[in-house]
């Protein structure tokens, strides 16, 4: 891939330049199935931005071919994630992987501890840059767009979702994704999916993004992903 | 104590004689766990697994779970309810929750624990 990898000392973590949405999802996959399979041990960080911008189905998650067309027509690639959830529009935002065995002293094995810990690591790392969160809207992620309502673990500011996140878990290791939202690009899929979920117009009112935040804040993918490796590094003591 | 008329998995399964077939199912444990179940994708009848082999997928309002069958056979019959309303998992996973139904090819039930094994397993701790 030509990046180079670096490392926390706990924590191994890279960031790519933009792809597609398939060799994205396939560095995804292929990153789990090699903590899953024990060839890699350490939990790993791999962020990275979608070229062209892309819809990310959850794993089970259902579109009508019309809606298909719809983002097809509009420039956008459509992917299924391994992780569960429902879908993201990526474009002007930053995505993260972490990968990392199960029962970890960090991670914890159940969904709620994998959250929990990769929730705690995001607020510590966001706060670096000014970006002061709360965890947990007390949301149900129901509807088709996963920024339609923030969960129990996700990350917000005033109320407002700004990281969307799924994971997957496996019989030795999860896979977690994250979107952190840098501007306003993702509410495209309101005005592209309204007529099969009208909640989705709620979308501007439910989520926030960097560029709305204090004055505007900028964080390169780069000092991102080293902030949240050395925040995940830090919770594995 | 969890029923007695059935084996536990480590990884949270159930597995229940029914005939000469086995019944496949998660417990009330790991359906705590997952929290509401929305998604099941289960294998197809006819399908022939080994121990360990994945049953599926199961998907939570935030995460997709891997499942795995305990014990090897061939798929005789899906749980068809449980597919279309997946919370019937969580209502009663001992009950009309269960899974799949193996006619199943040895006798790997002697490796699995028994009701006050499993719950000494998720409760005692």
């Amino acid at each position: 891939m030509g990046t180079r990898v670096e490392s926390t000392g706990a924590i191994e973590y890279r960031v790519d330049a933009p792809a597609c949405a398939a060799i994205n999802m396939d560095r995804d996959r292929a990153l789990w199935r090699s903590v899953e399979e024990g060839e890699r041990r350490s939990p790993f960080l791999r962020v990275y931005a979608w070229s062209p911008p892309a819809l990310s189905l959850g794993f089970h998650q259902r579109i009508t071919p019309d809606q298909r067309e719809r983002f097809a027509a509009c420039g956008l690639d459509v992917v299924r994630r391994p992780t569960g959830g429902a879908a993201v529009l990526h474009d002007q935002e930053i995505t993260y992987a972490v990968a990392a065995p199960l029962g970890s002293s960090v991670f914890g094995e159940s969904v709620g501890e994998i959250y929990d810990s990769v929730a705690g690591a995001l607020v510590a790392a966001l706060a670096r840059f000014g970006v002061h969160c709360d965890r947990g809207g007390g949301g149900r992620p129901m509807g088709f767009a996963c920024f339609s309502a923030a969960g129990g673990h996700e990350i917000t500011v005033g109320g407002r979702k700004l990281v969307g996140s799924a994971l997957r878990r496996g019989r030795r290791a999860f896979l977690q994704h994250g979107s952190l939202l840098c501007g306003p690009g993702h509410l495209r899929i309101a005005d592209l999916s309204r007529d099969e979920d009208p909640t989705v117009t709620a979308l501007a009112s439910r989520t926030t993004d960097l560029s709305q935040i204090g004055g505007g804040i900028s964080i390169s993918p780069e000092d991102f992903a080293a902030a949240l490796a050395e925040a995940l590094d830090q919770a594995l003591g | 104590m969890r029923p007695e008329d059935r084996k536990y998995s480590p990884q949270h399964e159930w597995v229940r004689p029914d005939g000469d077939t086995m019944v496949i199912g998660i417990t009330d444990h790991a359906a705590d766990e997952l929290g509401d179940i929305v998604f099941l994708e289960l294998p197809e009848e006819g399908a022939e697994l080994a121990p360990g082999d994945s049953l599926g997928t199961i998907e939570t309002v935030k995460a997709v779970e891997e499942l795995y069958t305990p014990v090897g056979g061939v798929v005789v019959e899906v749980n068809g309810a449980v597919v279309d309303h997946p919370e019937k998992v969580n209502e009663a996973p001992f009950d009309h929750g269960w899974l799949v139904k193996l006619r199943p090819d040895g006798s790997e039930l002697e490796t699995l624990m028994d009701a006050a094994a499993y719950d000494a397993m998720v409760d005692g701790d």
